[in-house]
């Protein structure tokens, strides 16, 4: 269960990690409103302009009326930063030199084609000296290094002759924009900053997109201060409105945002208490939000400021808008918000990544069949949906009691778990077939897991397996190689000495326990013995068949609940089976079945010859005593006096506690998961400001409880697990229909693929191949043996359920996690849609018992027989 | 054959893996290199040119333009179940290994060795309770598995491999293979916010704060800086770029001793990096692996490489060497570790490879074996004028 649930988190880790790289990307590709990026010169003088004044809070900015409707927006910057020079033009036109100046604006306009002439262009300074006409075309024209030959000749001429105070400003101005350009264009940041520092620049000499340019190399230099040092040099500047605007642009692009809320809060605030920036204050916002995402800014966006960016969100075509909401809304825990958003994004045609989030956030508000839905429907853009498809499901077929699974559902998670030759997906499917008493299928399938993941609660069901078909070889196998490492699976032939209940499978089986069993009505609860109800004795329905016959569960995991029936003593093992030498090497391999693409880059290359390998070097001997592993725990035999080997790096101790129980190291995400008792089961649970970061463990469990998730000996499955209180109202989608309400990602255009129609154990050899289906189509009984403490009503406000099927689903889900009353609740709203069958009636009255109705349990049992479908008794 | 002893034989009771290494026996300082060493260096002013780097995104995928060294790396060190064998260490295999096997598959276009190595890897490394990989495997032992740690760098090579087959190959099942690793490596390994940004430690137990008094202890081979540019196509929530960083930085920050080596192990309690305490304080056969990750990934700036160089015409890229002494401990032994060295003057000086210690003149171990045609590999992707 917990591996599961990690996986889970994982994946909620990286919704939340990828949340913030979408905004981040899309605050990267920023259109900046500037259509004139004029220089400083050709601005208004600074002291027509109002005062700065800082806002008193940057957080608030005051949105202009017709912001939202209207955001500011205009021609891009050229990414290098470099803009028309007009220097020579307004020489030429001092100078009424028309043709000249026609001339450079066509030269101009052919460099610049959304450049357009400066108003201004004849209110310039006086003319310079007309005899640097030649200087001046030079400059034009860029020929620097020609001008400064022809001043340095006409200097050796005339000793006393100086270049007009315009000519030599602007030469020194040009050539310090053309060496930091070409530090640019080179991508020698450092060495720009380097010479910026070194050299010195007077901000006089530079236009505001040099300065932006100077800016972004410190930043990206990661010299930050003085790339809002000089961002902060344009604002306090006579720059004109959109070069102020795109300053704050520019600055968000580069620096993070805390360092670019000190620009914000230098901006200027009118009358009215309006910043200067409020026309961009949908940028901001969107950077605020980005920056939360990336955990750069701990305050939520404040109500206003999010109000406007979702007005613009809403009517954006950009899919990524409201997709950014609605990722702030998932980091925010507000997942109904969430929910809403991403169907928003999806409807303007978001991606897979939406559908992602879409699926997450249906998972958090305990919709788990409608996640089910979104993640298969949107697999195949998108490995993350894929991998939550299989991890969703696996925690439902895990259960001991699973619940119902339509075949064409299994068919589907068994064809994708073969594509992707899956080791969740097959432990998952061989645990449901195990619990199902179809141990030949639960063969196929835990084979398959164990050569994909042999982790040891996978092998411990594969040995489990193997024994129940007494194919002795592969067990005994099992038990050596795996010996000194899981100690849950060699615990099988050295048992814990507690008692356990069989299982249900053990339970049919059984026949001489059969008259033992407890009957109500006509109906004979499995897995009732031996309650053997004294003559008379009153009916007590908080007692199970469990708890009757002195049967704590799990309790080898927690000493003060069991009780041992009889000290340890070492079991009687032939020596020839337990320990023998074994090659250590685990056999099992198989391939995944997903058809190839028809195209792939590997077809261009020259594929490598199949040269010959080399035999294994190593034919033994192999020993007999197993090494101490680093991390692993004690072995089960150890208790009877036995020992083992010192491991490789010399220690001679059980690890403890082991490597898989280790505390998190602080500082990782794993870190900031809740521990796994602590976990909300659901994000009600996490309730909307509870819950630690990054929780994301609703996903489920793995197979059972106990020493990494491995369950008891005897009952191989998992520990329902807390009910969830739920608490949420919204529309459901039917695995038919899907969309109910407002539509949830699968969408017409959604990649829905065709169910695939294919057997459910692995390989076609298999006897069972054509029948499987059908198996898991019956599902196991339901067993209530299990279900021992009697949960707390709790009312459930699940959302709308459409069809019978999915009613019936949750009803079994419920049950499984003991919230009753939910589970009878699905089943009433289930009642008027279809006929109860025998198992479903099986839940109603084990529920009714649950919450103390014995006598409404007593008619739900007494009702069995009139029903219709399958049941356990008919089935076996 | 020279008696070689497991770097951390010595360090029982240190939890966590080591690279798959060798070392062999301290000997005293040859006397041509103390001759080396003692001789009068000429003071040179500092070589500022900026480095002629390839940083672009590239596949792995085919880029192996000798398959012949790709024929004979197979028949000698993998098996035909898809264990690659460490012949100089006791013939046990580990996630590294598994790793550089997958890896130079995929750049020879053999997919069919690949699925073996895979198909082992995952079958017989995968045990333990999440994505990662235990980094040890001795046929020789029961249960073969002989730690359950990791080792992230084992963890990385593998689900790079993994991404690079998935993207040339197409496969979307190694996709999903490679993204659970790669997630978990970024969930489990990886301490973020530190004074040197996100740290990768060297396994899930036994390198951290927690853990060590002179944690966090990071090994910086582990950093396999061509893979970070390529994991975010499998995992793209992670912080790899900054992963990138902490690891250039880090390096910076351990130039030790005279030579201005990394030692194999660095502590970096409170932001300061020195050698870590219980392993010897030198740079030998984990460390050696910094410059190849780096070329290969074509990063880093002459303050990063310098060193490497250093040591690569001081010790002509044979010695291991003592950070406090600046000395010899010992030879690599065999002549594929030279590639390293080589590899590192051809990114600093442009110095053309020599042929001859690109390829094997004789039957060799898997560790140098593997540098070899690994150097081979990065110089063809990225450095194709120091081979002409």
């Amino acid at each position: 269960m917990f591996a599961l649930k990690s996986r889970l988190q994982a994946g909620v880790v990286a919704i939340a990690l990828l949340a913030p790289g979408l905004a981040f990307a899309q605050a990267q590709s920023f259109i900046v409103d500037m259509p004139n990026a004029a220089a400083p010169a050709a601005a208004p003088a600074p002291a027509a302009r109002p005062a700065p004044t800082p806002a008193a809070n940057p957080a608030e900015i005051a949105a202009r009326p017709d912001v939202a409707q209207a955001p500011l927006r205009a021609a891009p910057i050229l990414g290098d930063g470099e803009g028309p020079d007009e220097s020579a033009l307004r020489y030429y036109a001092q100078l009424g030199q028309m043709d000249r100046v026609n001339v450079e604006i066509e030269r101009l306009v052919r460099l610049y084609p959304t450049w357009t002439p400066p108003l201004d262009l004849f209110n310039g300074e006086p003319p310079g000296n007309p005899d640097e006409d030649v200087y001046w075309e030079l400059f034009a024209s860029d020929k620097i290094a020609e001008l400064q030959a022809a001043l340095d000749a006409r200097k050796r001429e005339e000793p006393n002759w100086q270049p007009s105070h315009d000519l030599a400003t602007k030469l020194r101005r040009k050539e310090l924009r053309m060496r930091i350009m070409s530090f640019w264009k080179e991508g020698r940041l450092q060495d720009l900053v380097d010479f910026v520092k070194k050299d010195g620049y007077n901000a006089d000499d530079a236009d505001v997109e040099m300065l932006w340019t100077i800016a972004e190399a410190f930043a990206k230099t990661k010299q930050t201060t003085d790339a809002v040092s000089v961002y902060m040099s344009i604002l306090k500047s006579g720059a004109d409105q959109p070069a102020r605007l795109a300053t704050i642009q520019k600055a968000m692009a580069v620096l993070r945002m805390n360092d670019v809320e000190k620009l914000i809060a230098a901006g200027r605030v009118d009358a009215n208490g309006v910043s200067e920036f409020a026309p961009i204050m949908v940028d901001i916002v969107r950077a605020r939000i980005s920056a939360y995402l990336h955990d750069e800014r701990v305050e939520k966006i404040p109500a206003n400021e999010l109000a406007v960016f979702e007005e613009y969100a809403k009517t954006a075509p950009d899919p990524n808008q409201p997709g950014l909401v609605a990722w702030y809304f998932y980091k925010t825990k507000t997942f109904r918000d969430a929910l809403d958003w991403f169907k928003l994004s999806l409807e303007h045609g978001g991606d897979a990544m939406i559908a992602h989030g879409l699926a997450h956030s249906l998972r958090e508000l305990d919709m788990r069949r409608e996640t089910e839905e979104v993640a298969y429907a949107w697999r195949e853009p998108l490995v993350n949906n894929l991998i939550l498809f299989i991890d969703i499901l696996e925690r439902d077929l895990t259960l001991e009691f699973p619940p119902y699974i339509e075949p064409e559902r299994l068919a589907r998670y068994a064809k994708v778990t073969m594509d992707v030759a899956s080791g969740e997906g097959a432990q998952a499917l061989a645990w449901y077939a195990y619990n199902s008493c179809q141990y030949e299928v639960a063969e196929q399938w835990f084979q398959r897991a164990v050569a994909w993941f042999p982790k040891e609660a996978t092998v411990y069901g594969y040995a489990l397996t193997e024994r129940k078909l007494k194919r002795d070889k592969i067990f005994w196998d099992l038990m050596n190689r795996y010996d000194g490492l899981f100690g849950k699976v060699v615990e099988i032939i050295f048992p814990d000495g507690y008692y356990h209940p069989p299982t249900p499978c053990d339970e049919m089986a059984n026949q001489k326990l059969r008259p033992m069993q407890q009957k109500i009505g006509n109906y004979v609860v499995p897995g009732s013995y031996p309650v053997a109800q004294p003559a008379g004795a009153p009916f007590n329905p908080n007692m199970t068949a469990a708890q009757a016959a002195g049967y704590v569960p799990y309790a080898q995991y927690a000493g003060d609940y069991g009780y041992r029936q009889q000290a340890p003593e070492p079991p009687k093992i032939d020596r020839k089976l337990f320990p023998v030498a074994i090659d250590p090497e685990n056999p099992l391999r198989y391939a995944a079945t997903a058809a190839p693409p028809a195209s792939t880059p590997a077809k261009f290359a020259q594929a490598a010859p199949q040269g010959p390998l080399q035999r294994e070097p190593y034919h033994g001997p192999y020993p007999l005593v197993a090494d101490r592993v680093p991390g692993v725990g004690a072995m089960p035999y150890e208790s009877y006096g036995f020992t083992l080997l010192p491991g490789w790096n010399g220690i001679n101790k059980p690890t403890s506690p082991t490597y898989a129980a280790q505390i998190a190291p602080a500082g990782t995400l794993w870190a900031t998961e809740l521990p796994e008792k602590d976990r909300p089961k659901t994000a009600m649970q996490a309730g909307s400001g509870g819950g630690g970061a990054m929780v994301a463990g609703a996903g489920g469990g793995s197979i059972a409880a106990g020493v990494n998730g491995a369950p008891p000996e005897v009952a191989p499955t998992s520990v329902p697990v807390a009910a969830p209180a739920a608490n949420t109202q919204s529309s459901v989608s039917t695995p038919a229909v899907r969309v109910v309400g407002t539509p949830i990602g699968v969408a017409p255009a959604a990649p829905v693929q065709p169910t695939p129609v294919v057997p459910a154990v692995p390989t076609a050899p298999q006897p069972q191949a054509s029948a499987a289906p059908s198996a898991y189509g019956a599902p196991a009984t339901v067993q209530p043996t299990a279900i021992l403490t009697p949960q707390a009503p709790l009312t459930p406000q699940l959302p709308e359920a459409a069809d019978a099927g999915t009613l019936a689903q949750r009803a079994m889900q419920f049950f499984n996690e003991k919230n009753y009353a939910a589970a009878l609740d699905a089943l009433d709203r289930r009642a008027p849609l279809a006929r109860e069958t025998t198992e479903l009636r099986m839940v109603r009255g084990w529920s009714l018992l649950h919450l103390q109705r014995p006598e409404e349990a007593r008619k739900a049992f007494a009702t069995l027989g009139g029903t219709s479908g399958q049941s356990l008794q008919g089935s076996r | 054959m020279k008696i070689r002893i497991l770097i951390a034989l010595s360090l029982s009771l240190i939890a966590g893996p080591l690279a798959a290494q060798t070392v062999t026996p301290v000997i005293p300082v040859g006397a041509a290199v103390q001759q080396q060493m003692m001789a009068p260096q000429a003071p040179s002013a500092p070589d500022t040119r900026p480095l002629a780097l390839d940083a672009r995104q590239l596949s792995l995928g085919g880029a192996l333009k000798t398959p012949e060294l790709w024929q004979a790396y197979k028949a000698a060190f993998i098996t035909e179940s898809g264990r690659v064998v460490d012949t100089g260490n006791g013939l046990v295999s580990h996630s590294e290994g598994q790793g550089y096997g997958m890896l130079l598959a995929i750049a020879a276009n053999d997919r069919a060795t690949f699925d073996r190595l895979w198909g082992w890897t995952r079958a017989n490394l995968m045990v333990r309770d999440d994505q990662l990989l235990a980094w040890r495997w001795d046929p020789t032992r029961r249960p073969a598995i002989a730690d359950i740690n990791d080792a992230s760098d084992g963890d990385i090579l593998v689900a790079w491999a993994l991404t690079e087959a998935s993207e040339f190959w197409g496969d979307v099942a190694l996709k999903v293979a490679a993204r659970r690793i790669a997630v978990e490596v970024g969930r489990k390994l990886v301490v973020y916010k530190t004074k040197f940004g996100a740290l990768l430690l060297p396994a899930v137990s036994g390198f951290a704060a927690e853990d060590r008094q002179d944690g966090p202890v990071v090994n910086l081979s582990y950093w396999v800086f061509p893979a970070f540019a390529r994991l975010p196509l499998v995992a793209p929530e992670i912080d790899w770029r900054g992963i990138v960083q902490s690891g250039l930085d880090a390096l910076k920050a351990s130039h030790f001793g005279v030579g201005g080596l990394p030692t194999e192990w660095v502590s970096l309690r409170n932001g300061v990096a020195r050698p870590a305490d219980g392993f010897p304080a030198q740079f030998g056969y984990n460390a050696i692996r910094i410059p190849l990750y780096l070329a290969w990934a074509g990063i880093g700036e002459r303050v990063h490489y310098d060193p490497f160089a250093k040591w690569a015409k001081d010790f002509g890229g044979r010695a291991v060497v003592d950070i406090s002494s600046g000395r010899e401990a010992s030879g690599f032994g065999e002549s594929g570790y030279q590639a390293i060295g080589a590899l590192a003057l051809c990114v600093t000086d442009g110095k053309p490879l020599d042929r001859g210690a690109l390829v094997a003149h004789g039957p060799e171990n898997y560790y140098p074996a593997t540098l070899r045609i690994l150097v081979n590999l990065a110089a063809q992707m990225r450095f194709p004028s120091c081979l002409r």
